[in-house]
């Protein structure tokens, strides 16, 4: 007994020995193909894809430290982290964080002086860091040395505000977000003997239909026309036939930028909307569904209508999100309005976030290299689908068919190995995203990209807006939820809403918004 | 013989349904957690309570464990743990019992600056500096060290110290030994209830903290498992709105964000639902240990 007491407390202390023995710190060897440790901050101008002759020792390979904010997990030495070494000569020791601690690791770098030399941020965050000296000043890099970049957001470069003084300090991406396009099954539309919906009574008809003329030919009444949920996005395109781009700015017709819950035909909007509501040809649970299980209802065949991205309807769950078989088919309405015409919010690119080089960085024209490569065809192709003919290989690259390599054929272990999970940050206006669409969402994407809404769109801060927008914000998420299900006056509820908005900051921010775009659009 | 009457056998059943009850309303989110995370995603979506896995498959596991990434935040996690609730357990017996002695001058002193740390905390910055000037980030004692003594656990464990009769002591040093003989020899062994209590707090503060992770380090050589399962939730939550397009091609991609959640938990969790039942009772003693002097 007592032997065996002792054997193991020999054997615990030694696991302990041996689990602080692990923890010892190592030195960081980043993907290099070589394998080669070395030191961040080398300053050779020239990279290791210049090639050496002769007996000239080969330059010192250049390291650029980025930090990534991002939900994925690669491999630290994976294979993306190698071919970019062995494409551009540069060791990019990447660090990559979960999204929403970017801003926590992020401070605590510049607390600890310790900045990355490329990395992301937002508007607010550059221009605190620009003041303090952190930033490197792009203005005559860039044009230098990345002319992918200049010819995808060159023009517009000064438009974003950590640029207003025509200084570049933040470069954001080319790449657009998707507008949202009114996505109806039209294999349902077959069955109930409808065409694709023009207008609003056309398309109140279909919902009808859907909902009530067994669509799927199940026997039963299991269908229902449109899914949605509390965001005002899902029901952009019936507010949009009537003019109104919801979540938006709007300018009255005094001059005014206000909200758009304050447009002249809302109430017309919301009588429609309630139609909807009360006959049960939506979503009746809409306040309160999360975002998954509506479009669950999609993917299961219960709703026949889905207004959002056709990059998520008819490409990306397309098929494997789908539970019926055949699969359902979908086409893309416009609906038009009471003034004849219909349309989305309109989408611009993001002014407020893009990469910036701190300061720090003693190689800042390598660092703008770097995200050329990220951002030309080359770089944007291996960023996202991983190094060809290893991780993958074209069937078809002009109409974007590719194929995955074994053992890279499933997610986990593309992602592991750097596919995809660093994508996005440097995307151009025609990256590889879009290069990769099936030929309907091609369609559809163009689609709601020309039936943009105008709007009041303020790109700068202003402090208004931080003190007010978020209580703001909530008296319309409230007044939407409410104004489609009740019974009593909607006009007086309406009213009164308004009446809470404009007593909550919305006066104010209405003035300072008015200057702001003013100032914007002279 | 002992026979119920009709009122004692309704309170007994009255009794058994609400604690069966209770039991339920305790145990099912575990079992549906677990349920869900082996049911096929589509077949999941549907909602409802889940007594049995529909469509029973691993496919969220084997996405999970694919990568070797998996093992090697598993192997610092657990590495992590061990050495971490050894240290802290070693350096709280060390820094409790001098001051668990009536005849330590000062001790008030000492309890008051520790004590003090319980109220005002370094914070996130100037410890991040601290990390950073004694060259520990990017290593496991980044996320050992900085946490390696609780001012809670070390109170509680000079507490049940101080239960210690001081004859016990007394008799040993008059028999020669020194003060970490005694230590070791006499209070430790007389106090492995406190100690068991204190390391399982210590043990699941380890197994369970993400923060340290995504501030010391960088290298994903060293990352822990909170942070990975973090950015795991992210692969599959990255799909759950959009997807992307290299979906299409994988099996992964009829996966939700809740299964991987769900997958997530179980991984997270489980090992830490293992060693609890052997722990519980030293759990509870633990908590009554420090109620009772202060």
């Amino acid at each position: 007994m007592k032997n065996s007491k002792r054997i193991l407390s020999v054997a615990l202390a030694l696991l302990l020995v041996f689990a602080l023995a692990a923890c010892q710190s190592t030195p960081t060897t980043t993907g290099g193909t070589t394998g080669a440790t070395t030191t961040k901050g080398t300053t050779a101008t020239t990279t290791a894809a210049t090639t050496t002759t002769g007996t000239t020792a080969p330059p010192e390979p250049i390291v650029i430290s980025t930090l990534h904010a991002g939900d994925n997990t690669p491999n630290p030495d994976n294979l993306v982290l190698q071919e970019i070494t062995k494409l551009t000569g540069y060791i990019v020791e990447m660090t990559y964080v979960p999204g929403a601690d970017y801003n926590t690791k992020l401070n605590a770098l510049i607390a600890a002086d310790d900045l990355p030399d490329l990395f992301s941020l937002g508007t607010n965050d550059a221009l605190q860091m620009r003041d303090a000296g952190l930033l490197t000043d792009l203005t005559d890099i860039l044009p230098a040395n990345a002319p992918t970049i200049m010819a995808d957001v060159g023009d517009e470069l000064f438009k974003a505000p950590a640029n207003f003084d025509e200084k570049i300090y933040l470069v954001f991406r080319g790449a657009l977000g998707y507008p949202m396009n009114t996505s109806i099954r039209t294999d349902w539309l077959a069955n109930v003997g409808l065409e694709m919906p023009k207008n609003l009574d056309e398309f109140y008809t279909v919902l009808k239909a859907f909902t009530e003329d067994d669509p799927n030919k199940s026997g039963k009444k299991d269908t229902f026309g449109l899914a949605g949920g509390i965001g005002r996005n899902y029901y952009a395109s019936i507010f949009g036939a009537y003019g109104i781009p919801v979540d938006r700015n709007i300018q009255l017709s005094d001059g005014t930028v206000t909200t758009w819950m304050k447009h002249p035909m809302i109430l017309d909007a919301f009588e429609y909307m309630q139609k909807l509501y009360k006959e049960n040809l939506m979503e009746p649970d809409f306040a309160t569904i999360p975002a998954m299980e509506l479009f669950g209802k999609l993917w299961t065949g219960v709703a026949g209508v889905l207004i959002f991205q056709c990059v998520g309807t008819t490409n990306n769950w397309m098929p494997s999100r789908y539970t019926e078989t055949p699969l359902p088919t979908f086409g893309f309405a416009t609906l038009a309005g009471p003034g004849g015409s219909g349309g989305v919010p309109t989408i611009y690119p993001d002014y407020n976030s893009g990469w910036v080089v701190a300061a720090s960085c003693e190689t800042p024209v390598d660092a703008v290299k770097l995200a050329e490569f990220f951002a030309s065809d080359a770089g944007d192709e291996l960023l996202y689908l991983g190094v060809e003919d290893v991780m993958f290989r074209w069937t078809d690259k002009a109409a974007g068919k590719y194929e995955r390599i074994a053992p890279y054929t499933d997610d986990a272990t593309h992602r592991a190995a750097g596919a995809f999970v660093y994508h996005g940050r440097f995307a151009s206006k025609n990256n590889i995203e879009v290069r990769l669409f099936n030929e309907l969402t091609r369609e559809g994407v163009a689609l709601a990209h020309s039936q943009g809404l105008p709007d009041a769109t303020i790109v700068g801060a202003f402090d208004e807006n931080v003190e007010y927008a978020s209580a703001l914000g909530a008296i319309i998420e409230e007044a939407f939820a409410q104004l489609v299900v009740t019974d009593g006056d909607l006009a007086a509820e309406h009213a009164e809403f308004m009446k809470q908005w404009d007593e909550a900051g919305g006066t104010i921010w209405e003035e300072a918004a008015t200057a702001m775009y003013k100032a914007e659009n002279p | 013989m002992n026979k119920k009457t009709a009122p004692e056998i309704f309170g007994l059943s009255l009794n058994t349904i609400l604690l069966f009850i209770f039991a339920f309303s305790t145990t099912y989110p575990f079992w549906h957690v677990i349920m869900y995370s082996i049911s096929d995603s589509r077949a999941a979506m549907s909602g409802g309570l889940f007594f049995i896995p529909r469509d029973p498959t691993l496919l969220a596991y084997r996405m999970l464990f694919k990568t070797k990434l998996i093992f090697i935040v598993y192997r610092n996690t657990i590495i992590r743990t061990v050495a971490g609730t050894g240290l802290s357990v070693l350096l709280s017996s060390l820094t409790a019992y001098p001051l668990s002695l009536a005849r330590f001058k000062g001790r008030s002193f000492f309890s008051l600056m520790i004590f003090f740390t319980m109220l005002f905390s370094g914070g996130m910055i100037p410890t991040y500096l601290v990390v950073k000037n004694l060259g520990l980030l990017n290593s496991l004692w980044a996320l050992i060290l900085p946490g390696a003594m609780s001012a809670y656990n070390m109170f509680i464990l000079r507490n049940f110290f101080q239960s210690i009769p001081n004859s016990l002591e007394e008799s040993a040093l008059l028999d020669g030994a020194n003060p970490l003989q005694v230590l070791f020899r006499i209070i430790l062994p007389l106090s492995a209830p406190a100690l068991a209590a204190i390391a399982m707090f210590y043990g699941v503060g380890n197994w369970n903290s993400y923060l340290d992770g995504v501030l010391y380090i960088n290298d994903a050589n060293k990352q822990i498992l909170q942070v990975y399962l973090r950015t795991m939730l992210g692969t599959a939550g990255a799909k759950g709105v959009l997807g992307d397009i290299s979906g299409n091609l994988s099996d992964a991609s009829s996966l939700t964000e809740e299964t991987m959640k769900m997958v997530t938990i179980t991984v997270s969790v489980i090992p830490v639902l293992i060693v609890y039942p052997f722990l519980q009772k030293y759990y509870t003693k633990g908590i009554l240990i420090g109620s009772v002097k202060g």
